[in-house]
């Protein structure tokens, strides 16, 4: 694949990309979030289309319009969701929509009775195939989903963030049956955090950051550490100003568990501590607890074990405006009266003052640049970046002492993000307002932007797998945050992959 | 702050009623009945004359709208309520008891008791889906059609043996006193004060949600759970409570009225299968109460033409049911069509930052 470009809205999501993987390889694919490698590999099943850009399949210049062109050029992907049909059986499953990729044939069972009987033998893949579905565990059912894809004989397997959901020993398996696809002369393609994973079995690295090819390497000529850097970027921001005072406690965890389903822990023993005046910075890859902790911070949630002390006016700019933040088909308008009229904003009794609110909306679009047709645009019509600024207002105006963020600049402007910081140094009551010093409110972030984190937070911390770790200041460089943020670790004892991966989820 | 615009609703509306007559057309050409004089028999039974408008439309629409209103609040809410007419018996069993049970005394204390009766029994309806719902995750769509069945079930046996009339004869309670009766709107029709009070309680509810923090926090619920969770802050579970709650007391209180209002008594099939038809009342007025008023007379006069239709044009009142139908999936579709042709920026929207990777 040459020179891909592919934007999205506002927010270039590939930038001139090349990207070449070779028969008989394992190609691993890595990056930050939204660094653009799921993007990519979308690119190359066919899912979505490129702005510019060439791809050449097995020395055939092609552009895929569908999903199907891609399988009949012998393109197959394994996504991250699976796919299947659990009151089926496994059978039944691997003959739902499966055709030959070349001619388009249907599958008939006993063909594929045969096929799973030479996948065994080759490859040690087992699966039993009258069995339901939904009996299966999740290791098992990627298995059904592999298969489903060797089915069409592809010469391109591309696996999205495959290990996520396995146990050790299922990433091992996993790992040594790349191998030997790739020895019987396909070309394997997977996209992963996990740096580990990419020492041990990749024959080749390609490091994606903010839509651009960074580093392509073998595994022989590097390490993790090199690998972290080159994902998360080296160079420091400009240092923002820093609390020069902190106040009282403004909130206050407490040895903080939450479980998820089946024993599963979300957090683990979480103990944070917010002074006014101050951000505090939780770095960490999204589903590492993130979720869970930012409601507990925002009062939505109550921890299952041990104590959240918070204060009465909390901000929450959730990670997924389109989902938690906004509702699509109400006006600017409404979306602001979501969050304020519940707090005895521009509201008289039961009634809402539509008239105050409209004029107070007014405000807030002037001053936040909210490009728009008026208050009564539907939210759905802005671009995200303008959708973005409708929660930051709203939320900025009602933490007057706390206000939790989740990766709160993503899809604005440079011009946007230094107005929300400067909003958020006014909060902290930095500048003018530093004299004020009881009056000052807490900020905590939670960001997978690392350097978002290192240039604004005060404190900083790490969240791997629900566990919180403090980073004493004075230590915390790109270098080694980066690496908690990855491994959870800060030494790296003889890749220890089983251990490193098997606490995950 | 605005109900989904009226003239998206009116138009929306018309194009459901082209289709729809087209389609009846057809279909009443092909079971061999003239289209003509079957439209010709629909008219003049329904609006014909201003007795024929008053005492058979209008009075026919005053349960629809009622029910639509009850199906509108639940539906703009987020909380699929089909069971208005397990409510509406509901109502209109509670009111019959209130009725018969209450002596001689003056009707501005007896009709707002059997109201009260009426709506709370409604409300008790919806309530236990409610809790289905919020306990036990329980959908609201099979719990509130169940509900439907026990309620006409329950009909069926108290008229039969404990609120059976005096002389034991036919499936029916005894007639309400005077006291009870709802008095008529126009002396000489059959139109009754339940007219009235749908109107303002069509224009209590547009008001209730534009202007009011609650109504305002409901139409969030609809909206989207999740943000009203999050960003609102609020608490879904008691936010759903009381739409259930809302809705039911609407079509309980239809029932209410259809007994003090118009039959007097309670007996089986006492409603056509309004709660259903309420349905298609709300949907055709896209949710818009002001336009439920409009859609429930349409429906109403739909109703109250079928008789006429059966002797004028020798059609089946079971006709007029499909033709019902018909117009429920006709505004279904053109609700899509029309969404299609508008090229619905929005979803685009959704589509493109979802697969942002």
């Amino acid at each position: 694949m040459g020179k891909i470009c592919k934007t999205f809205e506002e927010k270039q999501a590939l930038d001139g990309v090349d990207f070449q993987a070779f028969p008989g390889e394992v190609h691993a694919l890595i990056g930050e979030n939204g660094a653009g490698k799921s993007t990519l590999m979308r690119i190359l099943s066919g899912l979505i289309l490129p702005d510019s850009g060439s791809m050449v399949v097995e020395g055939q210049k092609t552009r895929f319009a569908l999903p199907r062109d891609a399988r009949q050029a012998g393109v197959g992907m394994v996504h991250q969701e699976f796919l299947l049909v659990p009151a089926q059986t496994v059978l039944e499953n691997l003959c739902l929509g499966n055709r030959f990729a070349r001619t388009g044939a249907r599958l008939p069972r006993d063909h594929v009775r045969r096929k799973l009987k030479d996948y065994r033998e080759k490859t040690g893949l087992v699966v039993e195939e009258d069995i339901l579905v939904e009996d299966l565990s999740v290791g098992e059912r990627q298995k059904v989903e592999i298969l489903k894809v060797l089915l069409r004989g592809p010469e391109i397997l591309i696996f999205d963030e495959p290990t996520s959901v396995l146990a050790p020993k299922e990433i091992s398996d996993l790992m040594s049956l790349f191998r030997i696809l790739a020895t019987d002369g396909k070309t394997v393609i997977f996209i992963t955090h996990k740096l580990n994973e990419v020492m041990v079995s990749s024959d080749r690295v390609t490091v994606l950051k903010q839509g651009r090819v960074v580093c392509r390497t073998v595994p022989e000529e590097t390490d993790i550490e090199t690998l972290s850097e080159v994902m998360v970027g080296k160079d420091l921001g400009k240092r923002f100003r820093k609390a020069e005072s902190r106040g009282g406690v403004i909130a206050e965890l407490t040895s903080v568990h939450v479980f998820g389903g089946e024993k599963e822990k979300k957090l683990v023993d979480v103990n944070l501590v917010v002074r006014s005046g101050e951000m505090v910075g939780i770095a960490g890859i999204e589903g590492n607890g993130q979720q869970e902790l930012a409601e507990i911070l925002s009062a939505l949630r109550l921890p299952d074990i041990g104590t959240a002390i918070l204060p009465e006016e909390i901000g929450f700019i959730p990670d997924d405006r389109l989902e938690q933040a906004l509702i699509g088909h109400f006006s600017i308008l409404e979306n602001i009266a979501l969050g304020l009229i519940n707090n005895s904003y521009c509201r008289l009794g039961p009634l809402v003052l539509w008239g105050k609110v409209a004029e107070y909306v007014q405000d807030l679009i002037l001053s936040f640049g909210i490009k728009s047709e008026g208050p009564h645009e539907k939210v759905g019509d802005l671009s995200g970046g303008n959708q973005q600024k409708v929660v930051l207002a709203r939320e900025l105006e009602r933490s007057k002492q706390l206000l939790v963020a989740r990766n709160p600049t993503q899809g604005l402007d440079v011009k946007a993000s230094k107005f929300f910081y400067q909003q958020m140094s006014k909060l902290l009551g930095r500048g003018l307002w530093s004299n004020v010093a009881d009056r000052r409110g807490g900020v905590v972030l939670i960001s997978s932007d690392l350097d978002e984190i290192l240039t604004f937070a005060d404190e900083i911390y790490v969240l791997y797998n629900g566990e919180l770790m403090q980073v004493p200041t004075e230590l915390a460089s790109r270098e080694l945050v980066g690496r908690l943020m990855l491994t959870g670790k800060t030494e790296f004892g003889g890749l220890a992959m089983a251990e490193g991966s098997g606490n995950e989820r | 702050m605005k109900d989904s615009s009226p003239w998206l609703a009116l138009l929306v509306s018309l194009m459901a009623v082209l289709l729809t007559a087209f389609l009846t057309a057809t279909a009443l050409m092909l079971g061999g009945f003239s289209p003509v004089v079957a439209l010709q028999a629909l008219i003049e039974g329904s609006m014909g004359s201003i007795d024929n408008f008053l005492g058979v439309t209008l009075v026919r629409a005053v349960p629809l709208i009622l029910t639509g209103l009850a199906v509108a609040v639940a539906f703009k809410s987020g909380v699929w309520n089909i069971g208005a007419e397990g409510q509406f018996y509901a109502g209109a069993i509670a009111a019959v008891w209130v009725g018969l049970s209450l002596g001689d005394y003056p009707s501005f204390f007896s009709i707002p008791a059997v109201f009260l009766a009426a709506a709370l029994a409604g409300s008790f309806w919806a309530f236990i889906p409610a809790l289905m719902r919020i306990r036990l995750g329980v959908g609201e769509v099979v719990t509130t059609i169940l509900m439907n069945f026990v309620a006409i079930h329950l009909v069926s046996y108290l008229v039969r043996w404990p609120l059976q009339e005096e002389r034991g004869v036919f499936p029916n309670t005894d007639l309400i006193v005077e006291s009870v009766r709802l008095p008529k709107i126009i002396v000489g029709t059959g139109l009754h004060l339940g007219f009235l009070v749908a109107v303002m309680l069509t224009l209590g509810l547009a008001g209730f949600f534009n202007h009011t923090v609650l109504g305002f926090n409901l139409r969030s619920l609809g909206g989207s759970q999740e943000a009203t969770r999050v960003s609102g802050r609020l608490n879904i579970s008691s936010l759903l409570v009381v739409t259930f709650l809302l809705s039911g007391c609407l079509a309980g209180l239809a029932g209410g009225i259809e007994i003090t209002g118009r039959t007097f008594a309670l007996y089986e099939g006492l409603s056509p299968g309004w709660g259903y038809t309420a349905i298609a009342v709300a949907l055709l007025a896209n949710l818009n109460f002001k336009a439920v008023l409009l859609t429930g007379i349409f429906f109403g006069a739909l109703e109250g033409g079928s008789g006429a239709m059966q002797r004028e044009a020798g059609i089946p009142a079971a006709w007029v049911s499909g033709i019902e139908a018909l117009v429920l999936l006709s505004v279904l579709a053109s609700d899509r069509l029309f969404r299609r042709l508008l090229g619905s920026k929005w979803q685009l929207k959704l589509r493109e930052s979802g697969s942002d990777g």
